[in-house]
């Protein structure tokens, strides 16, 4: 059961859920395998209750030795970051890969100190450096990118879903599994429960069309015509980043992003949203991005296919004029 | 109960944010400085607290000495003492951050620490985790909602974001680190008065008895603009003709 971990100096680190690899997690394993030196196996960690399938399936797949960790009921980052410290230590590892989850946001910084390297949080993506590897991330909400590298290791990084190509598949043999075990340490923090704080608007997630409202829009009274706009489109439904739910201009089960409603409409239309990647992270999937800001260095327009750089409070009721004078004659 | 607050001077999220005169790290491109917003939340929390449960609120800030400015505003909001950890102007290196905040909470001995879940420059997220991984504390992030629990003073509920709309109640042992996220709440803003009396507050450097500085952990080699969006990508005209092309290319896509 406690077989030796190989050695190894990249460790990938894959939460599962329900049977499967969080996504994120795959970005990190990309990562991981991109940073291993030529001819070196990435050691890989999945999490779960039950991380057994999981592990020996992705074993199979990437060929990698895996420790499978099963992780107790309760468990938190905490105690889950000193168990893997002992892991990076006993591989020896100088990199360690985590899907950039919410789990994995709390779990990372924690490991870091506890194996007495530094974190790098977000990655987005890397190329080589003479001094070895720089990482990119997004800095003051997507506007700025920085360009970062670890000066003490382990190198501890949490890679954002989405940010890599899926990982190269092993034609080779499995790699071997090895067990650990990571128990709920007595923490001083105690769940009394679960519980559902907002639902989610009807329609959201399978919406066609989604009109989606940012702190740009000032305030609530400015929020009219966008209204008129989502209404405009067949299983249209109007959105908002999460400041918009907090300020209450919209109920919170409206919020899209990480912490919000994942939708993947036909058309996702941005109206004063900057475009940080938690808010990003619940829009990808859409398939054709308008993004109305009047900032042209908003990080929107980057994952808009078309950019409308105007003021969203006098551009809407433009374009839901436009519209409907449209929807008229085409409808006649 | 004692709280001690960690707030970040940050460059006004409204402004223009520009690479540094270094080109490793930022500066706001109009100079105006304000409070990481997710860190006026974790005021408004401990304030709470204060008028409701007659807690103590202390703030602390590391950076240079324009930093001052976040800690008499945490003052002017209500805080009863203010600290500034002296650091230079280039890229706070978070571990070394968070080893001043812990140098800083031995001293203090706080029941409650809270930090914002992450700050509106850096956008880490990873001082909480850190500064509680150094202080072996409990820790919890994404907290929206804190209350005491019964007459005891050592033990707290809280409320945590999960993902996907659902939240977890937490019992809470202290002391404890927090990582606030942002929530119905609005974060006060102090009254007249109360920045006039902020600005005659004396902040205490604490300089005696912080632990050296540690070595850096991260190089910062770059800050700036990414590449612009291909110009294609931008309609062109006067805001009603833009108006009427959005609504051509909606109609040609059928999405209308
Ligand atoms: C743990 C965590 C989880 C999070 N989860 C989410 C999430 O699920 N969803 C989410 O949305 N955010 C989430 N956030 C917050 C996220 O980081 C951003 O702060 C947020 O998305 C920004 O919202 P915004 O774009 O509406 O506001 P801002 O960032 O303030 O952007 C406003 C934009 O409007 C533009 N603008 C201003 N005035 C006008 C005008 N008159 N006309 C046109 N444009 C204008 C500005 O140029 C700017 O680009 C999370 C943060 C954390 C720390
Ligand atoms: N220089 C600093 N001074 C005081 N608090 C800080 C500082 N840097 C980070 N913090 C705290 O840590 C939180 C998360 O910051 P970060 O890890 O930079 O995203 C912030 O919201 C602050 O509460």
């Amino acid at each position: 059961m406690n077989a030796p971990l190989p050695r190894s100096s990249c460790v990938a680190v894959v939460q599962a859920q329900g049977g499967q690899p969080v996504p994120a997690c795959l970005d990190a394993l990309s990562l991981a395998l991109s940073l291993s030196g030529a001819g070196e196996r990435t050691l890989l960690a999945i999490l779960a209750p039950n991380p057994e399938p999981v592990a020996r399936d992705l074993a199979g797949q990437y060929g990698c030795p895996t420790v499978a960790v099963s992780v107790a009921d309760g468990a938190s980052a905490g105690s889950l970051a000193a168990v893997l410290a002992g892991m990076v230590r006993e591989a020896g590892a100088q990199w360690v890969c985590l899907g950039h989850t919410p789990f994995s946001a709390d779990l990372a910084p924690a490991l870091a100190v506890l194996a007495g390297g530094c974190c790098v949080p977000g990655v987005e993506a890397v190329e080589r450096g003479e001094g070895g590897p720089v990482f990119s991330r997004s800095v003051a909400g997507g506007r700025l990118i920085q360009k970062i590298s670890p000066l003490a290791f382990p190198a501890v990084l949490t890679v954002l879903g989405g940010s890599q190509t899926p990982p190269e598949e092993s034609v080779g043999p499995a790699g071997e599994v090895v067990f650990r075990e990571a128990g709920a340490a007595p923490e001083g923090i105690r769940s009394l429960g679960v519980l559902r704080r907002t639902g989610q608007e009807p329609g959201l997630a399978d919406a066609e069309a989604v009109v989606a409202v940012g702190r740009g829009m000032g305030c609530e009274e400015n929020l009219g015509a966008a209204r008129r706009l989502a209404a405009l489109f067949p299983r249209g439904v109007l959105a908002g980043s999460r400041p918009a739910c907090d300020l209450g201009w919209l109920p919170h089960r409206c919020q899209v992003g990480i912490t919000g409603a994942t939708v993947a409409p036909a058309l996702y239309l941005a109206c004063g949203i900057s475009g940080a990647f938690q808010h990003v992270a619940g829009m990808r999937g859409s398939r054709f991005v308008v993004a109305v800001n009047r900032d042209e260095n908003a990080p929107i327009f980057h994952v808009a296919d078309l950019g409308v750089k105007e003021d969203a409070v006098n551009f809407l009721p433009l374009l839901a004029q436009a519209c409907e004078k449209r929807r008229k004659e085409g409808g006649s | 109960m004692k709280i001690l607050v960690c707030v970040k001077q940050v460059p006004d999220p409204d402004e223009p944010v520009v690479p540094d005169v270094s080109g490793q790290w930022l500066a706001p491109g109009a100079g105006r400085w304000t409070m990481n917003r997710l860190d006026a939340f974790a005021m408004e929390h401990a304030l709470v607290l204060k008028d409701t449960a007659g807690a103590t609120v202390e703030a602390v800030s590391v950076g240079p000495d324009r930093a001052e400015a976040v800690v008499r505003r945490a003052l002017a909001m209500g805080a009863g003492a203010g600290f500034l950890a002296p650091m230079d102007e280039r890229f706070p290196d978070p571990m070394a951050v968070a080893a001043l905040l812990a140098g800083l909470a031995r001293q203090r001995q706080p029941d409650l620490i809270l930090c914002g879940a992450m700050s509106e420059d850096s956008m880490a997220g990873v001082t909480g985790p850190m500064l509680a991984a150094l202080l072996f504390l409990p820790f919890a992030s994404s907290v929206v909602e804190i209350a005491p629990a019964g007459s005891g003073q050592s033990i707290i509920r809280a409320v945590r974001e999960l993902e996907g709309g659902m939240a977890e109640e937490l019992e809470i042992r202290l002391p404890a680190v927090l990582s606030i996220q942002s929530s119905g709440i609005t974060p006060r803003y102090p009254v007249l008065s109360h920045v006039l009396r902020a600005n005659k507050q004396e902040i205490f450097r604490p300089e005696a008895g912080a632990p050296f500085l540690p070595q850096p952990r991260l190089r910062s080699l770059e800050t700036a603009l990414p590449p612009p969006p291909p110009p294609g990508r931008f309609l062109t005209g006067t805001a009603a003709e833009k108006a009427e092309k959005l609504c051509d290319i909606l109609m040609q896509r059928g999405l209308l």
